[in-house]
């Protein structure tokens, strides 16, 4: 009698396994699923946006620091390719990037440098990325991460390089939230192997605006 | 005593008739079995001129890095990502990787920048240069240390992410410097490749490029077929995915053959054609068969002669077989006349001509002796023997084939015909306006060669080759200086010297692997100058100031400890070559080569005009350096066949001209017979002007055999004009222009651009030569006569 109790609870126990196995890989491919129509969709509407101006927050936690590096500034997007950085605080700087020419100038020493980016690996590689990030075009970044939808509000998708990608080895992952209509991003974290972290916040974004020439401009 | 000698001869021929069938008989049996034995060659390398610098150029070329590799070029067909592209690439470099392939790289492995800096570091003491000591020296001012450290400051402003590792490990940029010299480096490899997850990318991320080794020669064609055909049996179970561009020195060698071999049937076919068609509707006499054939058995037996002495023949030579079958019907068809014609002492006079016309164009052949082309010397013999045979062959077989029933009838000699001044005055009016025309449309005619015209390869490869260069050609290839010899480390001592010369010279695009790896000399002498440079009291100096233009930016004391500390390690590497040093040993290939205990440095240059003087100064002082660029090439070719022209021409017109006064002993008569050589050369020069294909190494050759062939015709017309001999001359004369155009002419049906461009060059100059001859000849005999 109790042997006969014993089987019936093994087979339930074997059932219940079962159920939540089929029901775990489901839920994946549910997932997977679910993480492709949601890059669909805010490709979607970030391609609707051809032109962005920003305030921005980038706060640097960094091991070579005592404390947070805070970084205030705008920003300017032209779809495609037209992208201004400028910096008011802690130091006046400003780069723009049209394709792969880039200029540069600073408060410091009041001159403007250019420089194309496929002269300078490194460089590419990182300013280049952010460029992706900013653009919107994350149906292409399948290729070099695996991309996860986080749980809660706002939308957050977490970027973690794929091995063949060249950026694992100074980036663990990245974090990006959206705005509600998902037609900008609202913040960008950058997690570093060494523990360093970036925090990139928008504020007040304005979209589809005629943007005007000194967006453009570098200096006084 | 020559009538003697020809009688003799031609009785005992008569009279061991059967003897003399049997042997020929055996002989054409022999000389078509060793058809099934002879090698051919398609290498146009027989026809460059032996002069050094051509040859060592396109030797290099051969034995370059790319010469014995095969390019693929592939892009998906459908709009697809770019890891499917890099999917596809992998499951090729497998593969692909057997048989005659013995090596596929589709791009390189993944690069850790942290680790590499790591490894690189101890390594860049030694490479620098003085400049670079300069710099560093600088560097170590208080001010400018704050500097570099503002400039960190400044880098970490910029969005995205810090990568403080980098910018701490090396704040005075000396490694990163290295490494922008390693990206100028790659930055001059022959393709424009991007590195994306480790694979070789175009800049648009849509083709993917792999490259093949083989052991393959390219001038082997049975290896190259074996190559190919393995590329493209594994390239066809993906062909509904991917579209392909391959571009390799082996497709160019079977398509090169493949063109040659299809241009000896077709023009054979052509000429047999109408020969056939001349000889039935003017001979109307089946005997007359035997005048045609007689010279291509000829041929036969001369191939197979030249093969007890010549390892392989090449493709051209049996080409020219057809004009040389062509040239030999000549003396077959003035001794078919003779026979049918006139009596047995007049046949015996008709010979004298006809041996020296082949004498004369022997006399052009045995001028190639003199030249350094050895592509020249193999047609001279070759020519040479089949001219022997089939004149021997016409004196003595063709009248005993023939109907010689009129033979020891009497003949009577043809009225002279009379030209009428004024119609002599218009020819020779005439003929004087087309050498001043052609005098001037000469004034184009180029001489030289671009060695692409040597290459007849099908219009397919060629387009293949342009697509792939679009996408991956850099846009202008560099100038090449070459440096070789036995000892490795003088080599590179040498080329140090070299490297500084043009660099003060301030030469453009100016690349080598000095710019990186000095000799060990220098390399122990940087080492040594770089421990004395990084005392304890210059190192704490540094680490003093880096402290304090720290605190300016709030960055954490102690931040740039392991930079100081990494000052001290060096390593001297004892190898000539940087093989073991990071990311500089996957460069050595393209400035390193060695073949058969020769090594060879290579310096790139822009190919702009200063460079190219600079670069033939330093080639005058220095015996075992050479230059290697299409435009070098061509214009040494262009000196070099220009130096063949006057040679052989010289040699040539020398015999010509001699031969000619041995058999007519007459200068005005010698003068007259030089009339049609004159015309020829003067209306092929301006044909080759006018389309464009000038005086090349092929088509000196072909214009110097239509010399012979045209002194012929004078020399009979002459003979015509000044003897009794006269419808069966002039008849023989045409009939044998004609035989020659037919053979020449079939080449104008050749796809391969040299077949092609002999066949023009002979049929413009044996018409105008022919032409001249009848009509120009016999007015200016007239005209001078009469005074």
């Amino acid at each position: 009698m109790a042997q006969r109790k014993l089987s019936k609870r093994c087979r339930g126990v074997a059932c219940n396994a079962l159920v939540l196995a089929v029901v775990c890989m489901l839920g994946l491919s549910v997932a997977h699923a679910d993480t492709s129509e949601v890059l669909k969709k805010i490709e979607s509407n970030m391609s609707q946006t051809t032109t962005v101006a920003s305030a921005f927050v980038q706060k640097k936690y960094m091991s070579i620091f005592d404390n947070v590096m805070e970084i205030n500034g705008h920003i300017a997007l032209e779809k495609p390719g037209r992208f201004a950085w400028h910096v008011q605080k802690p130091l006046r700087f400003s780069m723009v990037l049209d394709g792969h020419k880039m200029k540069s100038w600073d408060e410091d020493t009041n001159k403007v440098q250019s420089f194309s980016m496929n002269s300078n690996p490194i460089f590419k590689a990182a300013v280049g990325q952010m460029r992706q990030w900013f653009e919107g075009e994350y149906q292409k970044l399948t290729d070099e991460y695996d991309i996860v939808v986080l749980d809660g509000l706002p939308l957050t998708l977490k970027f973690s390089p794929l091995p063949s990608n060249p950026a694992k080895n100074y980036i663990k992952n990245i974090e990006v939230s959206f705005r509600d209509d998902m037609r900008y991003i609202n913040k960008i974290v950058i997690f570093e192997n060494n523990n360093d972290k970036t925090e990139l916040e928008f504020l007040a974004s304005k979209l589809d605006i005629d943007l005007p020439l000194e967006s453009w401009e570098l200096g006084d | 005593m020559f009538s003697k000698i020809y009688n003799s001869i031609s009785d005992n021929c008569l009279k061991y008739k059967k003897n003399v069938f049997v042997s020929l008989f055996f002989l054409i049996i022999a000389a078509v079995t060793s058809l099934f034995f002879l090698r051919l060659d398609n290498s146009m390398d027989a026809m460059i001129p032996a002069k050094s610098d051509v040859v060592k150029s396109i030797n290099f070329l051969r034995e370059a890095d790319m010469a014995g590799k095969v390019a693929l070029s592939i892009s998906l067909k459908e709009e697809g990502s770019r890891s499917e592209l890099i999917k596809i690439s992998d499951i090729l470099k497998k593969k692909l990787n057997s048989g005659p392939v013995t090596e596929v790289v589709n791009g390189i492995d993944d690069i850790n920048l942290d680790q590499m800096f790591e490894d690189i570091k101890p390594f860049v003491p030694q490479t620098l240069s003085d400049e670079d000591f300069v710099v560093l020296e600088k560097s170590l001012d208080s001010e400018v240390v704050e500097q570099k450290v503002k400039t960190i400051y400044k880098r970490l402003l910029m969005p995205g992410p810090s990568q403080s590792s980098m910018l701490f490990a090396d704040p005075l940029g000396l490694y990163t410097n290295y490494f922008f010299k390693i990206q100028t480096l790659i930055a001059s490899f022959a393709y424009k490749v991007e590195i994306v997850d480790g694979h070789f990318l175009s800049a648009d991320n849509k083709n993917a490029l792999l490259i093949l080794s083989t052991e393959a020669a390219i001038t082997d064609s049975m290896a190259s077929k074996e190559l190919l055909t393995h590329i493209e049996a594994v390239l066809a179970d993906y062909s509904s995915q991917i579209d392909t561009q391959l571009v390799c020195g082996h497709s160019h060698t079977i398509s090169n053959e493949k063109a040659i071999k299809s241009d000896v049937k077709r023009i054979s076919i052509v000429a047999l054609l109408a020969f056939f068609i001349l000889f039935a509707f003017v001979f109307k006499d089946p005997k007359a068969v035997a005048v045609f054939i007689l010279p291509f058995t000829a041929i036969l037996m001369a191939i197979a002669l030249n093969s007890l002495w010549i390892s392989s023949m090449s493709y051209l030579i049996i080409g020219f077989a057809v004009v040389m079958a062509g040239i030999s019907i000549d003396y077959a068809i003035h001794i078919y006349y003779a026979v049918q014609k006139t009596n047995k002492e007049q046949l015996c006079e008709v010979a004298k001509p006809v041996i020296v016309g082949a004498l004369t164009t022997m006399g052009v052949f045995i001028a190639f002796f003199f030249s350094s082309v050895q592509g020249y010397k193999q047609l001279a013999l070759f020519s040479i023997v089949s001219l022997l045979i089939s004149l021997v062959l016409a004196l003595f077989v063709l009248p005993l084939l023939l109907d010689n029933s009129k033979f020891d009838k009497d003949s009577k000699p043809a009225a002279e015909v009379k030209c009428l001044p004024k119609f002599c005055s218009l020819k020779i009016g005439l003929w004087g306006g087309l050498i001043y025309v052609a005098w001037l449309l000469m004034g184009t005619l180029s001489i030289g060669s671009d060695i692409r015209s040597f290459d007849g390869s099908e219009k397919e490869i060629w387009q293949s080759e342009a697509a792939f260069d679009q996408i991956w050609a850099q846009k202008t290839q560099p100038l090449i200086l070459v440096l070789q010899g036995k000892n490795l480390s003088s080599l590179i001592e040498q080329e140090e010297v070299l490297y500084k010369d043009l660099e003060k010279q301030k030469a453009e695009g100016l690349l080598a692997l000095s710019y990186l790896w000095p000799s060990k000399d220098s390399r122990i002498k940087n080492l040594k100058r770089w421990n004395a440079l990084w005392t304890a009291q210059v190192k704490n100096k540094l680490s003093q100031d880096l402290k304090t233009s720290s605190k300016k930016f709030a960055f954490k004391n102690g931040v740039f400890d392991e930079f100081i500390a990494g000052l001290a390690k060096t390593n001297l590497s004892d190898n000539i070559l940087p093989t073991d040093m990071p990311l500089l040993n996957l460069l050595v290939e393209r400035f390193y080569s060695q073949k058969d205990m020769i090594h060879r440095l290579i310096i790139y240059l822009d190919d702009t005009q200063e460079n190219l003087i600079l670069a033939r100064k330093l080639i005058l002082d220095n015996d075992n350096l050479f230059l290697v660029s299409r435009e070098e090439i061509a214009r040494t070719l262009s000196a070099s066949v220009f130096d063949e022209i006057l040679k052989l021409a010289k040699w040539a017109l020398a015999f010509i001209v001699f031969i000619a006064f041995v058999l007519l002993r007459n200068i005005r008569k010698t003068i007259l017979a030089m009339v049609p050589v004159l015309t020829a050369v003067m209306v092929m020069g301006a044909v080759l002007a006018l389309s464009g294909i000038g005086i090349t190494a092929i088509t000196v050759v072909a214009a110097l055999i239509v010399l012979g062939l045209a002194v012929d015709y004078g020399i009979f017309v002459v003979y015509h004009e000044f003897s009794v001999l006269s419808v069966v001359s002039n008849k023989a004369v045409t009939l044998s222009a004609i035989t020659t155009v037919i053979g020449a002419g079939a080449l104008l049906w050749a796809k391969h651009p040299v077949m092609y461009s002999i066949g023009l060059t002979l049929v413009s100059g044996v018409i105008a030569g022919y032409l001249s001859a009848i009509i120009v000849v016999p007015a200016l005999s007239y005209m001078t006569s009469k005074k």
